[in-house]
């Protein structure tokens, strides 16, 4: 399979589509969604305008997330929405188990990773609605607690000023070349190595890391900043994410990404808390979000997609291309996993 | 005076009279023995009464230490024992703790962090110390501006500042390296900030203004006519720093000491931006780790609590070190009911050659970090230093930050919030140093600790306790507002204050307060009228020094951010997050200038009381 790269410029005729079909798809198809909604979607938003805003949390920046908001009221303008952003990892549903035990009330929608929204479920503090119910296609109802909103994938990024076409890694084990020795970098957290790990193989990848971490790679806790220092050429060549990426490309850093033949992807997914102030809102906005028009306006303003959603950004910039992400019925392999390479990502100082 | 006479033996002797006649000896006997038990009794009362009144202040202190500091390590203590960690599960383990304090990893963690906080420590002490020195009993000219200057680098958040300090030491895209790489045609750059001594650096450079806010008021308190005492007495100038100036500072230089130790093994922001990405893992980053990258899904409180109660236990030692020290509190003493006089030390030729180090001390740890950043907030990305970089300089992150619809009420939430932290830290710091120092109340030492107590816990952590406490309690609902982050600020910062008020308060003669009470004051109108005043630059000090950190503090107000709550700090760290560094130096940049203005307002009115004291 060939890896082709994604300019800047196609970035930006990418996002300018994203962002034209959004406005088309939101201003006159708004109406219509809500009027050709399925019934059980419909009742639980009457129910849901009689109550308090839904608070919804999650990593994305307050003024990106604003705009998923707007678009959101478009279609279903009686139902407020309000944000509390939390970039702490696991504190998202660390603060939902602390508040309904208080006696609090905890944020209705949350977005973030299975395994938060797992222990929450185990806790019996989410909502498991009848996602199909609620009009989310088939490819999304993938669990009956949460929907995937939105992906984390995974990409090889490189300076393109400090490394050639041909130079360039063209997939993982490329990294582990010599030469990259102090100057490759990657992401902390190792969800994307435990998705490739599906279809690479759990040695294979387990053995990647350890030579990896060998080479005195940084690794980074955010991968924004992994893609910044990348710009810069302080590291030359790294595994990144394409939303965090897609920004410095933008911004007219020297950067460029392709992807590696399986694709790692992360999905990220949305969860609506049974305690909260109002969980019929929750649900209608979680299934909207999981709806093209919301994994549109989601991407627009986020630079995240949802490649489960057909026609959206995200699924046009993997499109042909395997996919790598351990299955939610496997979820005991895929913790398993985490923490053991995560253990191997930790002992990076060893190297130095 | 007036304790030592509660304090004093109360008489109880027999009063009867004796008698001789056999018939009434009976009942004179029994009016005896019931005399006897009545003074008794009376005796008892007497004692009660005087434990009462000598105890009073510490209850009257306990209540909002119980409430700031008890209550959340209780249930941070709690959470260590809990098999979830989430203090309201069932069951209970030994797990946590078996498996941290086993754990040979943490151990040598614990080394490593050692290595990291007794070097930046003393790099901070030092510097801090030595400057103090030059500022305060030395005729080098400009030193308020030095004051001034000193101030500035705790106007940038520290993990601006480990930005700051990337963008000029990196290997291979630092602009210090580029140069000295250009300038030397050197093969390799010769400097790397992501090591270990590089992170003592920035760490030390990062502390360095509270070495210095703790050692000033010390410094300016030394009666001259001690020094000239020992000079007149044939002591050298060596001796003399030795036998005089050197114990006189000791209240001081042990308590910036053991801050500075404590702060720098739980610290997180530099080694976080520094150490993290290239596997130096420290305690605090390990705790970080733990709290956000737990593959449980759940951050492992259980495992950070177990590491706090080390922690916790290192800080208690040094507490009762610290104590053991100023034991003798009277050697300490420099501010007496004599007049004295402030001692200024003429340097000579040697006053060039300290300016200029003053000067290459701005430079580096001031002047160079904040260019850094505005030179970050100028591009748009980040870049390494070039001329083609100078092509593409901008001013639109500036543009996009001032025009944020969110700006005014971050800044009116942080300017808040710092306030209320502020006044409160600095107001129970006060009454704790006067408790802890001045008075024999018993539980001081505990009043003491426990107001030290905080720093062992990461503010992230006790943010996690005040979730707990302030839902539990429906009376009072401060829960995601900015209240709560004020109250999180007051507990974090109590450590700060008490160890900077308490040395200065050692350093008071009792003698003052005890002819205020002989003129008939309350203890009360003492403290308001003699203490306070005496202590007013400690107090200032104290208050720009809890304002400017309560402003630019990340980790709790982070946590407890709800819908109408956030702060400047966390706008920032939003900006930084999302991949946006360049917005986010422009954010410093702006931060530093108005945070520049505050303190150099609120330094004024400090020198300006300063000088009221004075004379």
């Amino acid at each position: 399979m060939s890896n082709p790269t994604l300019s800047r410029r196609g970035f930006v005729a990418a996002a300018g589509t994203t962002l034209a079909s959004t406005a088309l798809t939101t201003m006159p198809f708004g109406a219509r969604a809500q009027g050709a909604a399925p019934k059980a979607l419909v009742d639980l938003a009457g129910a849901a305008a009689k109550k308090p805003p839904v608070v919804w949390s999650e990593s994305s920046d307050t003024a990106a997330i604003a705009k998923v908001i707007a678009a959101f009221n478009k279609t279903w303008p009686d139902i407020k929405v309000e944000f509390i952003r939390d970039t702490g990892g696991g504190t998202l549903a660390a603060k939902v188990v602390q508040e309904s035990q208080a006696g609090g009330t905890p944020a209705a929608v949350l977005t973030g990773d299975q395994s938060q929204f797992a222990v929450l479920d185990q806790r019996s503090l989410l909502v498991r609605p009848d996602w199909a119910a609620l009009g989310v296609a088939p490819a999304s109802v993938v669990s009956p607690f949460m929907v995937p909103t939105t992906s984390a994938i995974g990409v090889i990024v490189w300076n393109k000023q400090k490394v050639s076409e041909a130079d360039r890694p063209k997939n993982l084990n490329d990294l582990l070349n010599p030469r990259w020795t102090g100057k490759a970098g990657a992401w902390l957290r190792t969800p994307v190595y435990v998705s490739m790990a599906h279809l690479m193989g759990e040695a294979e990848v387990r053995a990647h890391l350890q030579k990896f971490v060998s080479m005195q790679p940084k690794l980074y806790d955010s991968t924004y900043r992994l893609a910044q220092e990348i710009g810069t050429g302080e590291i030359e060549v790294g595994y990144g994410l394409t939303h965090s990426t897609l920004p410095v490309m933008a911004a007219g850093a020297p950067v460029e990404f392709a992807f590696t033949d399986p694709v790692g992807i992360s999905t990220l997914y949305t969860c609506c808390v049974a305690k909260s102030a109002n969980p019929e809102g929750a649900q209608v906005l979680a299934a909207w979000l999981a709806g093209r028009e919301g994994a549109d306006a989601y991407e627009a303003a986020t630079g995240r997609g949802n490649p489960r959603v057909e026609g959206s950004n995200a699924a046009k910039l993997v499109a042909g291309r395997k996919l790598s992400e351990y299955p939610l019925t496997d979820y005991p392999t895929f913790l398993r996993l985490l923490a053991d390479y995560n253990k191997i990502m930790s002992a990076r100082g060893a190297a130095r | 005076m007036r304790r030592a006479q509660l304090d004093s033996p109360i008489p109880s002797g027999d009063k009867a009279q004796g008698e001789t006649a056999g018939t009434v000896a009976l009942k004179q006997a029994g009016r005896r023995s019931a005399s006897m038990a009545a003074e008794g009794g009376a005796s008892a009362t007497r004692h009660w009464r005087a434990i009462g009144t000598d105890a009073l202040p510490t209850l009257l202190l306990a209540l909002p230490l119980i409430w700031l500091v008890v209550l959340p390590l209780v249930i941070l203590l709690v959470c260590a024992f809990r098999p979830t960690g989430f203090l309201l599960d069932p069951g209970f383990t030994t797990d946590h703790i078996v498996t941290a304090w086993t754990d040979p990893d943490l151990w040598r963690l614990f080394a490593r962090t050692l290595h990291f906080a007794l070097g930046s420590s003393l790099f901070a002490l030092l510097i801090g110390t030595g400057l103090a020195w030059l500022v305060e009993r030395t005729d080098i000219r400009g030193a308020g501006l030095v004051r001034a200057l000193m101030i500035l680098p705790m106007a940038m958040p520290p993990f601006i500042m480990a930005i700051a300090w990337t963008i000029l030491l990196s290997p291979r895209t630092g602009i210090v390296n580029l140069a000295l790489v250009e300038v030397f045609g050197l093969s390799a750059p010769p400097l790397d900030i992501y090591t270990m001594t590089g992170l003592i650096f920035v760490e030390g450079l990062s502390l360095a203004p509270s070495a210095f806010l703790i050692m000033v008021p010390a410094f300016r308190k030394i009666d001259a006519a001690l020094e000239e005492a020992a000079l007149m007495s044939g002591a050298g100038s060596l001796q003399m720093l030795r036998r005089v100036v050197l114990p006189l500072l000791l209240p001081a230089l042990a308590g910036a000491a053991i801050y500075l130790l404590i702060v720098s093994l739980v610290v997180f922001d530099i080694p976080g931006a520094i150490g993290h990405p290239v596997g130096i893992v420290l305690v605090s980053t390990h705790v970080y780790d733990l709290l956000h990258h737990a593959p449980t899904g759940l951050p492992e409180y259980g495992q950070v609590s177990a590491i706090a109660i080390i922690i916790a236990a290192a800080l208690v030692a040094l507490c009762l070190l610290y104590q053991r020290l100023m034991r003798a509190a009277g050697r300490f003493v420099t501010v007496t009911g004599k007049t004295s006089r402030h001692r200024v030390i003429p340097l000579g030729r040697g006053r060039l050659v300290a300016e200029l180090a003053i000067a290459a001390f701005v430079l580096v740890a001031v002047v160079a970090p904040i260019l850094a950043i505005i030179w970050a907030s100028l591009l748009p990305y980040q870049m390494a230093f070039s001329l083609e970089a100078l092509k593409q300089i901008t001013l639109a992150n500036h543009i996009a930050f001032l025009s944020d619809p969110a700006i005014g009420k971050t800044l009116g939430n942080s300017l808040v919030i710092a306030i209320v932290a502020s006044c409160a830290v600095t107001l129970l710091c006060l009454l704790i140093g006067w408790v802890v120092v001045r008075t024999k109340a018993p539980g001081r030492q505990i009043i003491d600790i426990l107001a030290f107590m905080p720093l062992a816990f990461p503010g992230v952590l006790i943010a996690t306790a005040l979730i707990y406490v302030y839902l539990s309690v429906p009376l009072l609902r401060i829960y995601g507002t900015i209240w709560i982050i004020a109250v999180a600020h007051t507990t974090v910062y109590l450590s700060y204050g008490s160890r900077a008020i308490n040395a200065a308060m050692y350093q008071l003669h009792a003698d003052l307060e005890e002819a205020a009470r002989m003129a008939g004051a309350a203890w009360f109108t003492t403290l308001r009228r003699v203490v306070a005043p005496l202590l007013v630059p400690a107090l200032a000090a104290v208050w720009i020094w809890v304002f400017a950190h309560s402003l630019r503090e990340l980790g709790s107000a982070l946590l407890l951010q709800g819908r109408d709550n956030a702060t400047l700090p966390t706008l920032l760290f939003a900006y930084w997050t999302q991949g946006q560094p360049a917005k986010t130096a422009a954010v410093a940049v702006w931060f530093v200038f108005g945070l520049v203005l505050l303190l150099a307002i609120a330094h004024l009115l400090q020198s300006l009381a300063a000088r009221r004291t004075s004379t």
